[in-house]
């Protein structure tokens, strides 16, 4: 059986993101949207697997604003939703989230935001506490993947208490931990969507409207504190006068902090309802403590805001954590960070060892495009092209974007000169055209973000009739974040069928009226459409590279050829590697290049060779 | 019951590291255990290097291991064994695949690839309990050459049988692997269970 299943009251492994999912089934959830990202994914991935079987819709969305205002609007009519992103989702959901702080809703709703302290897998380490504080909502955040659990499950409560949505704000520490979970009551809801019209409450057009809903937010918010008291979300245990006041994963770091001390008096503060934080809980732990230790990731959210708060309690506690360079405001924690911040500030002796160097060094790994990815292909043609026009590449900027062809950046292609967020490859070649570079620019762009950003860009290209090349690297799914679905493709998330909405009918329907389609694979004629791209010299051209991606061919089980290396051909050059460099082929400096199991057979290095020596059966 | 039991597990994506995990994790969780994983796994699939810390015991609370904290250390691939030497200590075991994956960088010239006898060499200095296992060969005996993993974690169970009884491992082995393999892995985990010819050390 499905663990997300399960029988309430086992105790089984789970992710901290299926344990979110199971606490979405807990709390009644019929409506669950988002779009793909690090760490939030699996909550759909795993939801995906038993929607159908409970009756609840699932779905990827073209881009997380939209994937908000689905959920939103379920709520507003009673559903109880959940709507998950990573960290940049919800910058570009913050339009529909400020708004819809002002009309709050029916039906429980958690937006779920994952960010990524280290980072491990995002652009920026942004905090995204601060939009508590900017949509004036309340934000939730677990220590545990139990707790990530049992707080989506209260995170409904609260939510349909105040009629707010509810922020439940994880980092991938908690997100990507697996961990026993105990699981609790499956909860059917079967409620109908009925939307009462009420415009005072939906429709910001009128500012008197508006003038009265932020009154009435307000005093919502007022009330969280106490609507939320009768759930566990903070944890405070009060022993002697020296205290920690925390947050997050980094709770758990405090803990095995304080038992490898041995220092069993000190008392805690676990933060759990971060926004607002309850007055009551804080007012007591700081009575009773002088001195006070900060432990969070990131930004010092909670410890500017205690600190502003005791002053108004005209309280004089010693404060130490972030103002005063305790801790940093980069990076992740871990045990040792937060060790010998403990055993700094409280005059202990820390445990941690010291860091031995190592004599040899690894090599670095740094993921790279896998074997037989069409995107290596796409940029190895596109620097050809760009050469065998007479072009320096470093005269031509290739603009990149969000996906798997970002890693074109990696020895030996080095192709993309960018990677802003999504969708800016097409804006930012707009920007440099018009500001009157004189040679090509070129955008690249995949399937999955040319819809959920890209297409606003492409329309201005169009309006201004700027020249530009935009490459849509079309592999059939959203690769780099586990291949979800996207408009582009003919299934939803749960595996039924959608109706695929064609890139060239949409591109053309635009008006760009240069589009040519090829297949990466065959590389010759990709660089002489690319070459005739680059020599256009008026308006718009599209090429889309469309080929599905190498992993996905694999599993849907699609057979290609056997690469051989014929060794008496072979002059140990290696062109192939230095100039290609497909994982599936590794070097024996005594023979040359060697074809690896990992090959799927695309042949693509057949045509690299400058001799011949690779053969496709 | 034991209090705290680390395992540190690292290798390149697609190795199967996230399985060996899942099977020890659930494994511990079946004998009561407080169980944490805790995974490096962005863009595992693309050739990065994968790591994993799994936690088991009564007194376990966080994700990461702390430094010099491994009771056992097991890598898949040996030059990935030099990225996590941080997590080990004179107590610590460490199990190494004898084989690597070049990475890229190495190919094209970035660095130096150091050797399997380096890598013994810089664990030999900390702890004398370094075994060398042809883990890719006896997977190749098992019928699945992928089952590298399986045959280190029946490796593993031989060491530390009073902390993971062999029928229960052997049992989550066969519940996480696809039913048409199951053959297969047990064999490989038995291959490393039984396994009495390896290198020990230096």
């Amino acid at each position: 059986m499905d663990p997300l299943l399960g029988e309430s009251g086992s105790r089984v492994l789970m992710m901290g993101n299926e344990a979110i999912a199971r606490g979405a089934i807990e709390g009644g959830v019929q409506f669950v949207s988002g779009y793909p990202g690090t760490p939030s994914s699996e909550v759909i991935m795993s939801l995906s697997r038993v929607s159908s079987k409970l009756g609840i819709l699932v779905e990827w969305f073209v881009n997380e604003k939209v994937a908000f205002e689905a959920a939103f609007s379920a709520s507003s009519a009673g559903l109880r939703s959940m709507v998950t992103m990573k960290a940049p989702g919800i910058n570009v959901a913050s339009d529909a989230l400020l708004s819809a702080a002002y009309a709050g809703v029916n039906g429980g709703m958690i937006i779920l935001v994952a960010d990524d302290p280290g980072p491990h897998t995002t652009q920026t380490e942004q905090d995204s506490r601060f939009y508590a504080l900017l949509s004036n909502l309340p934000l939730i955040e677990p220590s545990t993947p139990q707790e990530a659990k049992d707080m989506v499950v209260w995170g409904f409560e609260l939510s349909e208490e105040v009629n707010l949505p509810v922020i439940l704000r994880t980092t991938t520490r908690v997100n990507h931990t697996s961990s026993d979970v105990l699981l609790g009551d499956l909860k059917i809801l079967n409620r109908k969507p009925v939307f009462k019209k009420d415009p005072p409450r939906y429709v910001r057009a009128s500012m008197r409207w508006n003038l009265d809903r932020h009154v009435w937010l307000n005093k919502c918010m007022s009330q969280v504190p106490s609507l939320a008291s009768k759930y566990p979300f903070d944890i405070m245990l009060l022993k002697g006068d020296y205290g920690i006041i925390t947050s997050g994963v980094s709770y758990t770091y405090v803990l095995e902090s304080l038992r490898r001390l041995g220092f069993e008096l000190c008392s805690i503060l676990r933060i759990g309802l971060v926004n607002p934080i309850s007055m009551d809980n804080l007012s007591k732990f700081l009575s009773h403590c002088r001195k006070v230790l900060f432990v969070e990731e990131l930004e010092p959210f909670i410890e500017e805001r205690v600190r502003a708060l005791s002053t108004i309690m005209n309280l004089d506690v010693e404060f130490h954590g972030k103002f005063d360079g305790i801790l940093p405001r980069e990076g992740e924690f871990n045990i040792e960070i937060v060790e010998n911040a403990i055993a700094q500030v409280f005059g202990f002796k820390s445990s941690t060892p010291s860091i031995k160097s190592l004599s040899v060094e690894p090599p670095p790994r740094s993921p790279v495009m896998c074997a037989g990815c069409p995107h290596r292909n796409s940029y190895y043609a596109l620097l050809k092209a760009i050469r065998d026009l007479g072009f320096k590449v470093d005269e031509i900027p290739v603009f990149g974007d969000i996906g798997c062809y970002a890693l074109s950046l990696q020895k030996p292609l080095e192709a993309i000169w960018t990677e802003h967020c999504m969708g800016a490859s097409i804006s930012m070649a707009l920007g440099i055209k018009l500001s009157g570079y004189d040679k090509p620019v070129i955008a690249t762009i995949g399937d999955s973000t040319l819809f959920h950003a890209g297409l606003p860009a492409l329309v201005d290209a169009v309006h201004f009739n700027a020249n530009i090349v935009v490459m849509i690297l079309d592999n059939a799914t959203t690769a780099m974040t586990g291949h979800q679905p996207h408009p582009g493709s003919s299934v939803r998330a749960d595996g039924s069928p959608a109706r695929a909405v064609d890139i060239v009918s949409v591109v053309k329907g635009i008006g760009v009226d240069k589009v040519e389609v090829i297949d990466p694979y065959d590389i010759p004629k990709t660089i002489d459409v690319l070459k005739r791209a680059l020599l256009n010299r008026d308006g718009v051209y599209v090429v889309v590279c469309r080929r599905t991606c190498a992993i996905l061919s694999r599993r849907m089980g699609e057979k290609f050829h056997v690469v051989k290396v014929n060794y008496d051909v072979c002059r140990k050059c290696k062109v192939c590697i230095s100039t290609y460099g497909c994982p599936a082929m590794s070097w024996d400096p005594a023979r040359g290049p060697v074809i690896q199991s990992s090959c799927n057979g695309c042949g693509s290095c057949a045509y690299v060779c400058p001799f011949k020596a690779i053969e496709v059966y | 019951m034991i209090n705290e039991f680390n395992v540190v597990v690292c290798g390149v994506g697609g190795q199967g590291i996230l399985t060996f995990s899942r099977i020890l994790a659930s494994a511990a969780v079946k004998l009561g255990y407080n169980v944490r994983v805790g995974e490096t796994l962005g863009m595992s699939q693309r050739g990065g290097m994968v790591q994993s810390f799994i936690r088991f015991g009564l007194g376990v609370l966080s994700p990461l291991i702390p430094v010099g904290g491994a009771d056992v250390v097991v890598s898949l691939d040996y030059i990935e064994a030099l990225r996590v030497f941080k997590y080990a200590s004179r107590d610590s075991t460490i199990i190494i695949n004898s084989n690597t994956i070049p990475p890229i960088s190495a190919l094209i010239g970035d660095g130096r690839m150091p050797s399997l006898s380096d890598v013994v060499k810089v664990y030999g200095e900390v702890t004398n309990k370094v075994y060398i296992l042809d883990a890719d060969g006896l997977a190749i005996r098992a019928g699945l050459p992928t089952a590298t993993n399986i045959v280190l974690l029946g490796f593993l169970c031989k060491l530390f049988q009073e902390i993971l009884p062999p029928n229960i491992l052997r049992d989550t082995v066969a519940e996480n692997v696809p039913s048409r393999y199951v053959r297969e892995n047990i064999l490989a985990f038995d291959l490393g269970f039984n396994v009495n010819k390896f290198d020990l050390g230096l």
